[in-house]
């Protein structure tokens, strides 16, 4: 709209002028007779933008409402922390785009690190670590054999440093069938130091159980031989996060360890887990890389890499995966509600 | 959740939150935060809990207004590590809570539809604390603003006797009618040298929008122009603490208690 004021002798010639001026469809606004010795005064308007377009409703991507209900719900379900959630939906809503999947791996991209175990492998070692029945000696195991069945690449040698609860010989029985080489006991950190220094430089890479250790008592006698062990081992290390805990207890555990030494998230029992939130939670809450899922008791079974789009296609609900035979039959609970889809193993 | 029932949308009307208000004025400098301030003062002193969200994302003045170094303030929702709720301030003096924004963020500035989009959600739960959230908004007639104000109840066009003023506040009355018929619209004419002649410029706005837009916003009321009122904010505290007497805050009580009987009804 454009106001413009007219004077004149009289208001009937104000209003003229402002016809003549302004065209026909202008309305006059406002008149003032003439009064003092001032003239007649009128505001006259004119809206020359009848049909103004706002332009475009998107300039960016409009992540559709029950595009970010979904991500959302799925959150929700999976019981992610409200800040982690927050952030996971404020990089969802930023990143839109028309596949759930394609948004929610990029909002967790943003949010979280992601970092694969075959890196942490190349140095030489990789050293697992975790709270008692984490999962730690089936993931070795895994790790180990997955090692072994590559054609190319360095020798796998299990150690464990677990020597008083019988895990050395539990991770030896499992690794039976491949015909690997025989599991290293490292009793204490020098021993370990020495088996790394020994492995160094001959392609043998170390695959390292440790003795469960309770992150909230730092009296545990197994904590502070753990730090020394760590220490030993060299720089890759990472902590095995057994599935379904409580979101707000893995976040606790997860800096915990991170403040002894792990970089790494590896997550095991994702099979027995329905909900993630907790790994997500543990994930955020220690700057842990999150690398791999497993989820299968069976040692012959591999770990999973897992990136942002793996995580995104376990977190959300997958059609697809229903049709699969090994697909978990949704519970009268799940029913209408996000579920994950089976882990891959 | 599909792919298929996710595409690219227009903004999907959402239910107004009634007992919201927003402050919008299309040109800036016609004491828009003042009186979004003042409303929230008066409001406040009727026994209302208010809440006062500074939505002039990226040149938000509220604290500034009011001398305030709030803990937190909206980027920290923006950014996803508080929650609206968390991000709310008490301002003791005033008896209202306060969601600061923060002047000169790009973040905020530069805010998302879909970001923004999630803020109106939280508001609308944020608001069922509060008797009251009144929304400063920036000025101008952009898509961010308009969409801040979207979820809001009534929204209140501030505007004086400048022509410039006059045209602004036409031009936020006529994109939000054009986007939302039906918005509950009302006007204030602020700095107005009487109440007559506030209602004389009531009265060409009017006459301009029954003319081109074929609607009639109603005055809400006329805030007559007050020294004082500068010298509160430049004394960067809020006008009904430091002059509680004068003319313009008789006049934002007037309003605040025309608002008040209207959500009651």
């Amino acid at each position: 709209m454009r106001l413009k004021v007219f004077t004149a002798a009289t208001v009937a010639e104000a209003r003229d002028l402002a016809h003549a001026d302004l065209g026909a469809d202008a309305i006059v606004v406002s008149a003032q007779e003439p009064a003092g010795g001032q003239a007649a005064r009128v505001t006259a308007a004119v809206d020359d933008d009848p049909d103004l377009d706002l332009g475009p409703a998107e300039a960016e991507t409009w992540a559709a409402p029950d595009m970010v209900d979904g991500v959302r719900q799925t959150l929700a379900f999976h019981g992610v922390p409200e800040g982690t959630a927050r952030r996971l939906l404020a990089a969802a809503a930023a990143a839109g785009g028309p596949d759930p999947v394609a948004v929610l791996a990029a909002a967790l991209d943003r949010v979280l690190a992601f970092a694969p175990l075959a890196g942490a492998t190349a140095g030489g070692t990789l050293m697992l670590v975790g709270p008692p029945g984490a999962g730690k000696t089936l993931a070795t195991a895994k790790l180990a054999r997955r090692r072994r069945a590559r054609p190319a690449g360095p020798c796998a040698r299990p150690v464990s440093a677990d020597t008083g609860t019988g895990d050395g010989a539990r991770l030896a029985a499992l690794l039976r069938p491949w015909d690997l080489a025989p599991v290293q006991a490292a009793a204490d950190a020098d021993a370990l130091a020495a088996a790394a220094v020994a492995a160094a430089g001959t392609g043998t890479a170390l695959f390292i159980d440790t003795p469960a250790a309770n992150p909230y008592n730092a009296r545990d006698a197994t904590w502070p031989p753990l730090g020394r062990l760590i220490a030993a081992a060299g720089p890759s290390r990472s902590w095995s996060w057994p599935g379904g805990d409580a979101a707000v207890e893995a976040a606790d555990h997860a800096r915990a360890f991170a403040a002894l030494g792990a970089r790494r998230l590896l997550a095991t029992r994702v099979d027995v887990a329905r909900r993630l939130g907790s790994l997500l939670a543990a994930a955020d809450a220690a700057r842990l890389a999150l690398a791999a899922v497993t989820g299968d008791a069976d040692a012959g079974r591999a770990v999973t890499a897992i990136d942002a789009a793996a995580l995104a296609r376990l977190l959300l609900p997958d059609p697809a995966a229903a049709a699969r035979p090994s697909h978990r039959t949704p519970s009268a609970e799940e029913a209408g509600s996000p579920r994950k889809s089976e882990a891959a193993s | 959740m599909t792919a298929n029932n996710v595409s690219h949308l227009r903004p999907i009307p959402r239910p107004k939150i009634q007992n919201m208000v927003a402050v919008a004025s299309g040109k800036g400098g016609v004491g828009k935060t003042w009186f979004a301030i003042t409303l929230a003062h008066a409001l406040a002193r009727s026994g209302r809990r208010v809440l006062l969200f500074d939505g002039d994302l990226g040149l938000a003045n509220v604290d500034i207004q009011l001398g305030l170094m709030p803990k937190h303030d909206l980027s920290a929702v923006v950014s996803g590590r508080l929650t609206l709720a968390q991000a709310a301030s008490r301002y003791d003096d005033g008896g209202f809570d306060i969601i600061a924004g923060r002047s000169g963020s790009g973040r905020l500035a530069n805010i998302g539809t879909s970001r923004l989009q999630m803020l109106n959600e939280d508001m609308a739960l944020v608001a069922a604390s509060y008797d009251m959230v009144i929304v400063d908004l920036g000025a101008g007639v952009e898509r961010s603003v308009l969409q801040l104000a979207d979820s809001a109840g009534t929204c209140v066009v501030i505007s004086t006797e400048e022509p410039t003023s006059l045209t602004d506040a036409y031009a936020y009355i006529k994109v939000t009618h054009m986007e939302r018929p039906g918005t509950d619209l009302q006007i204030v004419v602020n700095m107005a040298n009487s109440t007559r002649e506030g209602e004389r410029t009531y009265a060409t706005l009017h006459k301009a929008c029954e003319g081109f837009l074929k609607i009639s916003p109603p005055l809400l009321g006329v805030v007559r122009r007050d020294r004082r009122v500068r010298e509160a904010i430049r004394s960067q505290v809020s006008t009904l603490t430091r002059s509680p007497n004068t003319e313009a805050v008789a006049d934002v009580e007037a309003i605040a208690k025309k608002l008040s009987q209207a959500l009651e009804r």
